[in-house]
């Protein structure tokens, strides 16, 4: 018999377990093995990172978003106050606002403010001081009298003038 | 049925284990021999050979492992025919092609004039063989074993653990030369 034969021959008689461990498709070669570590490993980072970078951009942008929203109701006001401000200029030169600021006109609380706010005037058009009033809403009657009497005696003092130029 | 049952079967001579292990190993015992004998008739007179030697040798024998056991006489019974069928003629088939590729195993400067002296049996042979097959990488070891054993082509092996045929063919010849080294340092003479 021819050597190849024998050495075929003999194969017959290799061990059960190498017969049956050569029916696994599973040859992996360190090289391949080595290769799948490192998709795996490359894929796995990928994952992390995208993990990571999703929430990170959201709290970014959010809060990017909110910090402008800050900014921009804070411009309003400082606008708002500006303007109120140059209203204020213009209406009683003084340069302050009496604060009043109608919110909700229509209200009882907006016509109690406007009608304190407003000066009062007389008949010839000029303002009028505003009376002081006593516990009751009266005028007081000391000062009504007084100024009565002020009135007597001028009329008495112009009747005798009118007369000594007669 | 599991296989402690079917050797059971065979050892108390009950008829059904044959058509128990048909039933289990069928396919498997026949894609063994097809891939010597490269004929479906012959691979299937070797598959029922392969039943009548195994109800002819258990009892003695009692396999552990009943699938292997009956692939081996598939193999040995269908290696038999291949031998008989091209006994004028060789070449030509994928089995001749194996076998003659492991003619670049033997270690001819090392021959001995007295074939009866250093000729080696069989079984000696087989455990050199084991030995050897036992140091190689996994997947070396599986490409000669589905070469040498089960007679699978070059292009079967490589569609089977998804290589190129040409990197099959350099882990078979490298393999070759290794057990020609080993061969030579244990001094057995083919």
């Amino acid at each position: 018999m021819r050597a190849e034969e024998r050495l075929i021959d003999a194969m017959n008689g290799i061990g059960d377990d190498l017969v049956r461990d050569a029916e696994d498709r599973i040859p992996v070669t360190p090289v391949v093995r080595k290769n799948k570590w490192v998709g795996w490993v490359a894929l796995a980072a990928s994952l992390f990172l995208i993990a990571a970078a999703v929430p990170v951009s959201i709290l970014h942008f959010g809060l990017s978003r909110n910090a402008s929203r800050e900014m921009l109701t804070k411009n309003l006001i400082d606008e708002y106050k500006q303007l109120e401000e140059n209203n204020a200029n213009k209406a009683g030169g003084t340069g302050k606002s009496n604060g009043n600021i109608p919110v909700n006109p229509g209200t009882d609380k907006f016509q109690e403010a406007d009608s304190d706010s407003l000066p009062e005037v007389g008949e010839d058009g000029r303002e009028e001081e505003p009376r002081e009033m006593d516990s009751e809403g009266r005028e007081e009657e000391s000062e009504l009298k007084e100024s009565s009497s002020e009135t007597e005696e001028e009329s008495t003092e112009t009747g005798e003038s009118e007369t000594t130029e007669e | 049925m599991e296989d402690r049952e079917i050797v059971s079967l065979f050892a108390s001579r009950d008829e059904r284990a044959i058509a128990e292990a048909k039933k289990k190993y069928s396919r498997y015992i026949r894609s063994i021999a097809e891939h010597i004998v490269h004929s479906m008739e012959d691979a299937e007179e070797c598959e029922n050979d392969t039943y009548l030697g195994a109800w002819n040798s258990i009892p003695p024998n009692r396999p552990e492992d009943l699938r292997t056991y009956l692939g081996k006489l598939s193999r040995r019974i269908a290696i038999d025919r291949f031998r008989k069928k091209t006994a004028d003629k060789r070449g030509g088939t994928e089995t001749a092609l194996s076998i003659e590729e492991l003619a670049e195993c033997n270690p001819g400067a090392l021959k001995s004039t007295d074939p009866v002296e250093e000729a080696i049996d069989a079984a000696e042979l087989s455990r050199v063989l084991d030995r050897f097959l036992r140091t190689l990488p996994d997947a070396e070891r599986r490409l000669f074993i589905r070469r040498y054993w089960y007679f699978e082509s070059i292009k079967e092996i490589a569609d089977r653990f998804g290589y190129g045929e040409s990197r099959v063919k350099t882990s078979l010849f490298r393999t070759r030369e290794k057990l020609k080294a080993v061969l030579m340092e244990e001094g057995i003479h083919l």
